[in-house]
């Protein structure tokens, strides 16, 4: 059986079938590949390096949570990045996930919404406002029509509004899941609950999640790394990629496109390389004598760590260095160097993902389109956005496919919530500024590459892209699809915490869409 | 079964014949079966782990697939859907437990779809269904027993009663203890776990000269008697506390004044605070009997939940966030339970149900805070410690005057008549609100000059008043002659929530009574049956106007002399009305209203007393105007439903000439301003809402804070723990003492297991966050319980004394060499045949290096300080504050006083696992990683340190070699091995020497080559595994 054939037999089972034939199919290919792997690995010195760190990455053997036996997720303790097999063959190997920070409007970008239009500026009926709750919108709104024409396009004839001209090209490649649903609608909890599966504060990123499940391909780069632009940390802040519960070591690693890219790079002024060779030599030979002495695995782990962290200077140097880019490249791209734009992310994400991390995620400031003032009015500070945006990101598609990245690399693009049909009124007061207030019930979510299957659009709002009338995507659903595309079985992705089998998709039941799986 | 074969053989020689070899094999196999199982079965040994790992994921307090659960006893004994009982005590054969785990249909077997039981399994079930399917409380709920001291045969080696647990188990195991480690590793080691810090080259010369017998006891109480002590142990008790110096979420804005917390928990680990006084202070000291001003600090503990400041947000919402984080943070720390499990179902593997979770939130639903970007309520706490009984009593005077004055008009309210008034017209107009704003705003901009602030500042806000200024005329002019009328049901007020904005609601209501003393306006939540469980938004009423209308029409203007508030939180407004009332009443648009913020649970109201009795006419008409022009959460701030009614009694015309009254309130302005001049800053504190005014608890339907089932919860404790004192008070005080109460089985047990781990590495029981049935079990189950009881009843939770016994113990004191042997036989060292090594905590990384430097700030206490951090860290979305990077010793803090903020932890902290400071944290997982070498080698604050600690190594001694080993033993405590001395040494002379290594020389700094040189020496010390373990 091939792998391919084997990942479409499981996906039939887990779209179709009931969900005891899933399990069958899944526990056989984790038996083909998985303990295939542990078991040829096994062995030699990284057996009696099991030690105290390995013991506490490990949700232990006597695992309580599943219903079929957990999945291993222990690893020599001086590589806790190392790479593991997924569950089952994977479509993707990596994420590039660019959030666009603050929930753009679907309204004004791919939801094509012609009676709403036609509503625009009359009242809004009462029963929009039946038991919801809103951010800022009260008393009686009024219905707010796209503030930009939309047209179809492509070959999969999809529709987009004009804010996109460089995406518009790309939408033969693009997954669009126009029923996106979340139950959060304040940004923090919003952005926590995209990024962490949860709402609260103290959970474990989707990057760290995924990092402790497969390891690194490149250790001498982090594994989970993450770029910001717009000039403001997102609204989660630091959280969005904490390792939560998991061990610090899978936290997501924030890096400058400008400047010095990893905190405490570069060496201090005056210490050269050569120096700081001289430097580790004498710190390795030290540390031999002290493990000769008492005999610490950690000790040996230290010794490999600093190494690493040696390789690390250079190759992270060179991966953030959009210099060594061609000028045309710099030319579709829109990316110039020395800048913090996310143009330049989007370059810099191109260059991490060519040299195996394993997720990258770009985070884009400056979308809460409320009308409240110019920069977040959807007619002024919006068009800077879908302009700051646009360009590089069909960049980065087109040139991820060129150089055969596209394949086993999922991007997606999206925020944290949709925005109100309703023009926002703030206080109950008409705004100077043409806004809209947050929907956490429908918004757009797109995804491209990695397994998902190109030029199409899953799911439906209703005439005012309001409510969700077909195909409703929780988050948790996503994270389950993007798991599974990543080779595992959401469920099966666990760390003991709390006496739980903790998991990304947490405790409501999520499921795979399979419609959008290629 | 024995008996059974026997009689079938009897039948036939000829199948006994046949079956005798069968036989045989069958009763070898029972009887092995049997000796290695022992024969009583017991539940939590045997059973519960079977149930717990195959059967309770579908079938425990999450999911109950087919009606069936294994949570409780009764519930395993019931029947399932398919109408079968599951488990039948003593009859195995008519149990559906054994008849599905052994059914040879793939679709009803059990596990479902999952491997099947192993025969042992199965017959361990079948053998304890048939012994009574007899239920066993989980260890972890049994109170500690009292343990007899184990008898070992190397009773020399005994130094600590502990010892004697731990040398019983290596000697049944067949292993013997390591040797004592070296006199300068123990005192390292010692050092770093009693007070954060190395022992400092005169303290390390002292100890080895010293030979008495007690030599090492003097050393550990000269530790324990240090002023570091405290600072060490804090921070640990500050990751369980999630203490920061902001709010969280989005804003993440500044908590100015939460350093004065911390600094009481260093101060109480110094005083050596008893640990059930220690806990009962910071979870109910407020609840106290004469709780002192420091008691009221300590509650902060419980007031460093995050705050969600974000606009638009649900202060509801994020209130009752907090309170499940109180919930499930005490029960973790003081109880090792995940509590927090049980908020949507109950627990899924410990017999907590959903509804006890709720009973235990019902402690913590009653207090005042509300997601309210002030934090309020809040103590004033001086900057200035010797100003603390000031502070204290002018706000205790001020408190008690408050209730004092709430008290008299809520009983003079409650002796009332009151005769409603039916309204007969209701008007809302946002030209009028918009009118009064636009005065209000001016009355603030002519007090601008007033206020001290810079002048940018100042030019800002004049900018931002003239542009609101503007925009309010211009409302009130475009919005003149609009008025919208109100609906009135049953006399009252009952305004849709399609009303919003800023409004003046205009209320007409026809008068019957004689004689007017005092109005009475009632606001009520829309539903005044749900509203004390699930609340309404709040109301702001900025001001208050009245009118009396004459039959011609015409319009007169009521003076109140008095508001009279139904709480302290409108006491404010009230006050301001008694001055103004003194002044000449005019118009003046000053506020002089009322308030709810930000929920409204229960009808509230306040009184305006005239100053003259009103003599209306029989059928006479009033008129009355409440202007709001204030928002909650970003949505206008509105009364909704409004009754009014009035008083003829006197006694409200007495109040207003009541000398007493007035001087009361003259008193209340005084103090207020009294305390206004003391530098103070505001810690969030826990108070309780007053009885008037308290919420309901209900149960969540599965964790829905918005839809409540069942009837109100009395505030309790779950079923598997000991009950709360009879009779007495259900409120934060009791359950706190309640922790503390013989037979408690599991608050001694948590708290020792923890200063276990802190000094072993480990916890006896591994999971510090998770005693229940799914944590890890102990390693030393007798050993635990020994040290909890011992703990509890001799040694009355004196931390000091429990800590100064685990460091004097043979066991602690141990070499941490380990054989290749040990290695493999006890790679975690759970059995402890040798010393504890650990990785130091991210604080002792960096106070280790400032000390070994000489940098090292010893000033304690006071407002967090911001060492270096990489630039562009810090960018918060809608939040001005900036990183500063300290100069002079604020630079050189120890750890602990670093300003920690929740969206951007310090990051080299975080690199070293410390807590982010979000959520409780019982135990910090060490991971080894090359960012780390990243932060000790290139993190300017550690080349600082590198620096600085050369130039010592270069002014205190002469030769290389002496240099060398004095900056050894100032970072690693000890003196350099030969070997290491020649690799340092080699280093040193290689780098002064080699002109290829560049840039070598002066460069940067316009350093020596010499210096350069030791720098990079230096900075190899720090990074050595030696010294990065203790």
């Amino acid at each position: 059986m091939s792998n391919s054939n084997a990942c479409s037999r499981t996906l039939t089972a887990l779209g179709i079938k009931s969900e005891s034939h899933t399990e069958v199919e899944l526990a056989f290919l984790q038996a083909r590949t998985r303990r295939h792997f542990l078991r040829s690995v096994g062995g030699g010195l990284g057996t009696l390096f099991l030690g105290t760190l390995a013991s506490k990455l490990v949700p232990s053997a006597k695992a309580a949570g599943g219903e079929t036996a957990a999945l291993d997720f222990s690893r020599d303790a001086r590589t806790p990045l190392s790479p593991l097999p997924p569950q089952f063959p994977a479509k993707a190997r990596r994420v590039i996930y660019l959030h666009m920070a603050g929930a753009p409007s679907q309204l004004e970008l791919f939801e094509y919404k012609p009676e709403l239009k036609r509503f625009d500026g009359q009242d809004c009926p009462a029963s929009f406002l039946a038991g919801k709750r809103f951010a800022f919108i009260s008393g009686v709104p009024k219905l707010l029509g796209s503030q930009y024409p939309f047209h179809q396009t492509g070959q999969s004839g999809q529709w987009i509004s004009d804010r996109l001209p460089h995406i518009e090209k790309c939408v033969d490649d693009i997954c669009f899941i126009k029923s996106m649903r979340t139950d959060q609608f304040n940004h923090a909890p919003a952005q926590l609950l995209v990024q962490t599966g949860n709402p609260r504060l103290g959970y474990a990123s989707f990057g760290s999640w995924v990092v402790y499940g497969l390891g690194t391909e490149n250790h001498n780069l982090p594994g989970f790394i993450v770029l910001l632009s717009g000039g403001k940390t997102p609204d989660g802040g630091k959280q969005l990629w904490s390792s939560g519960f998991l061990p610090s070591v899978y936290q997501g690693v924030q890096c400058r496109s400008h400047g010095e890219p990893v905190p405490y790079l570069d060496n201090p002024a005056d210490v050269s390389r050569s120096l700081r060779r001289s430097m580790l030599d004498t710190i390795d030979e030290i540390n031999d004598q002290t493990y000769a002495a008492f005999g610490n695995p950690e000790t040996v782990t230290r010794i490999a760590q600093y190494e690493l962290a040696f390789r690390m200077q250079m190759d992270a140097t060179d991966a953030m260095d959009i210099r060594k880019e061609t000028d045309s490249v710099h030319a579709q791209y829109g990316s110039k160097p020395g800048e913090a734009s996310f143009a330049n992310n989007c370059l810099v994400a191109r260059r991490l993902a060519e040299r195996g991390v394993r997720f990258i995620q770009l985070y884009h400031w400056g979308w809460d389109s409320h009308g409240a003032d110019a920069k977040e009015a959807l007619n002024l500070g919006f068009n800077d956005r879908c302009r700051e945006v646009d360009q590089p990101t069909a960049a980065l598609l087109s040139d991820l496919k060129s150089r055969g990245l596209l394949e086993d690399t999922l991007v997606v693009w999206g925020g944290e919530f949709g925005r109100t049909p309703m023009r926002e009124n703030r206080g109950g007061q008409q705004m100077k500024y043409v806004g809209r207030d947050h929907n956490p019930g429908a918004f757009t979510i797109w995804l491209a590459g990695g397994g998902v299957r190109p030029g199409m659009s899953h799911g439906e709002t209703d005439d005012m892209g309001y409510e969700i009338v077909k195909d409703p995507v929780e988050i948790r659903d996503l994270h389950a699809t993007m798991l599974y595309l990543l080779g595992f079985d959401h469920r099966k992705l666990n760390y003991r915490f709390q006496g739980l089998e903790q998991k990304l998709t947490s405790v409501k039941p999520a499921r795979v869409v399979p419609d959008i799986l290629a | 079964m024995p008996g059974r074969l026997r009689g079938s053989g009897s039948k036939s020689a000829r199948l006994w014949m046949l079956g005798l070899p069968l036989v045989c094999v069958l009763l070898i196999a029972v009887y092995l079966l049997r000796r290695r199982s022992g024969d009583e079965v017991h539940f939590s040994r045997d059973i519960r782990p079977i149930l717990n790992q195959n059967c309770m994921p579908c079938h425990g307090g999450v999911r109950q697939k087919n009606g069936v659960s294994f949570l409780f006893r009764e519930e395993a004994l019931g029947t399932g859907k398919s109408g079968k009982r599951t488990i039948v005590p003593g009859k195995p054969d008519e149990s559906e437990l054994i008849a599905r785990v052994t059914s040879p249909d793939p679709d009803a077997r059990m596990p479902y779809h999952a491997s099947p039981l192993s025969p042992q399994q199965i017959d361990l079930l079948r053998r304890w269904i048939k012994q009574g399917a007899k239920w066993e409380d989980y260890w972890a709920f049994v109170p500690p027993k009292p343990q007899a001291l184990p008898v070992v045969r190397n009773s020399n080696w005994v130094r600590q009663p502990l010892d004697r647990f731990i040398l019983a188990r290596l000697e049944k195991e067949g292993l013997s203890p390591s040797s004592q480690a070296d006199k300068a590793a123990l005192l390292r080691r010692v050092s770093l776990d009693l007070t954060g810090l190395p022992p400092a080259p005169e303290e390390q010369t002292s100890f080895l000269a010293d030979s008495s017998s007690d030599a090492y006891e003097k050393q550990v109480d000269r530790l324990l008697a240090s002023p570091r002590y405290g600072e060490r142990w804090a921070s640990m008790w500050l990751d369980l506390a999630r203490y920061a110096d902001t709010k969280g979420y989005e804003k993440d804005m500044e908590r100015p004044g939460v350093w004065p917390y911390r600094d009481w928990v260093i101060d109480a680990f110094n005083r050596n605070v008893p640990y059930d006084r220690f806990v009962i202070t910071q979870l109910a000291g407020d609840l106290l009997p004469d709780a002192t001003f420091e008691d009221q600090i300590a509650t902060s503990f419980h007031r460093q939940t995050p705050v969600n400041d974000e606009g638009g947000t649900d202060d509801e919402e994020f209130r009752t966030v907090a309170v499940m984080d109180r919930t499930a943070t005490t029960w973790s720390v003081l109880n090792g339970l995940t509590m927090n499990c049980v908020q949507c179902h109950s627990h899924p593997y410990d017999p907590i149900r959903h509804v006890e979770y709720y009973k235990s939130l019902a402690f913590f639903n009653t207090t005042q805070d509300a997601d309210l970007p002030e934090d309020t309520p809040v103590l004033r706490v001086p900057k200035d410690k010797t100003l603390y009984p000031e502070a204290a009593r002018l706000q205790q005077d001020i408190a008690k005057l408050q209730s004092a004055v709430v008290r008299r008009g809520r009983q003079l309210e409650e002796q009332s008549q009151w005769f409603p008034i039916p309204l007969t017209s209701a008007t809302a107009s946002a030209a009028l609100a918009s009118q009064w704003e636009a005065s209000d705003l001016e009355r603030q901009l002519a007090g601008l000059k007033r206020e001290k602030l810079a002048p940018k500042k100042q030019k800002e806000q004049r900018k931002y008043l003239q542009q609101a200024i503007a925009e309010a005329r211009k409302k009130a002019q475009t919005e003149t002659g609009k008025k919208t009328p109100l609906l009135i049901s049953g006399g009252d007020l009952q305004a849709s929530p399609d009303i919003s904005g800023k409004q003046a609601f205009e209320l007409i209501a026809k008068v019957d009574a004689p004689e007017i003393t005092a109005l009475r306006i009632e606001v009520y939540p829309a539903n005044s049956e749900t509203a004390c469980h699930t609340p309404d938004l709040g109301f702001i009423v900025d001001r208050i106007d009245a009118w009396v209308i004459a039959d011609s029409g015409q319009e007169k203007k009521i003076v109140f002399h008095l508001l009279v508030p139904d709480s302290e939180s409108s006491l404010e407004s009230a006050l301001s009305a008694a001055i103004e009332s003194r002044r000449e009443p005019t118009d003046d648009p000053g506020a002089n209203g009322f308030q709810t913020v930000p929920n409204l649970f229960h009808p509230r109201w306040i009184l305006a007393v005239p100053a003259k009795p009103l003599k209306l006419r029989r059928g006479g008409q009033i008129k009355l105007r409440l202007t709001q022009t204030q928002e909650i959460d970003d949505k206008p701030a509105l009364v909704r439903r409004v009754h009014l009614s009035v008083s003829g009694d006197e006694s409200w015309q007495n109040l207003a000439n009541d000398d007493s009254w007035s001087k009361e309130l003259a008193q209340l302005t005084t103090l207020t301003r009294q305390l206004k001049k003391i530098p103070t800053v505001p810690l969030p504190i826990m108070a309780e809402e007053p009885n008037y005014d308290q919420r309901t608890t209900l149960e969540f339907e599965r964790g829905n804070f918005l839809t409540k089932v069942g009837p109100p919860l009395v505030p309790d404790v779950p079923g598997i723990f000991p009950r709360l004192p009879e009779g007495g008070l259900r409120n934060r005080l009791t359950l706190a003492k309640w922790f503390f109460a013989p037979g408690q089985p599991l608050t001694a047990r948590t708290a020792v297991n923890r200063y276990w781990e802190q000094l072993f590495g480990t916890g006896i029981v591994e999971t510090l966050e998770n005693f229940g049935s799914v944590g890890e079990g102990p390693s030393h189950p007798e050993l635990l319980d020994w040290l909890a009881l011992h703990f509890q009843d001799d040694l009355h939770w004196d931390m000091k004394a429990l800590l100064r016994e685990l460091v004097t113990s043979a066991t602690y004191r141990q070499s941490a060499k380990a054989s290749g042997a040990l290695m493999e036989k006890d790679p975690h060292n759970r059995l402890l045949a040798r010393g504890p090594q650990q990785r130091l905590t991210a604080e002792m990384v960096r106070d280790q290096a400032l000390l070994a430097s000489g940098l090292l700030s010893d000033k304690m206490g006071g407002p967090p300080v911001m060492p270096p951090q990489p630039e562009g860290v810090w960018n918060t979305v809608y939040n001005d504050s900036k990183w500063k990077d300290a100069t002079g010793p604020d630079r050189y803090r120890r750890a602990i006083y670093t300003y920690i903020k929740r969206t951007s932890g310090y990051p080299s902290f975080l690199t070293f696992d410390a807590s982010d400071h979000d959520t409780s944290l019982a135990r910090r997982i060490p991971t080894n990683t090359p960012l780390q070498a990243l932060v000790t080698l290139n993190d300017p604050v550690y080349y600082e340190a590198s620096e600085a600690l050369a130039k010592r190594m270069l002014s205190e001694q002469q030769s290389i070699d002496a240099r060398i080993r004095y900056g050894v033993r100032l970072v690693l405590s000890r003196d350099p091995t030969d070997r290491e001395l020649v690799a340092l040494r080699a280093l040193y002379q290689k780098t002064v020497a080699a002109p290829t290594l560049e840039p070598i020389a002066a460069t940067t700094h316009g350093n020596s080559r010499e210096l350069t040189a030791m720098t990079a020496l230096a900075s190899v010390l720090i990074n050595l595994d030696a010294a990065l373990t203790r």
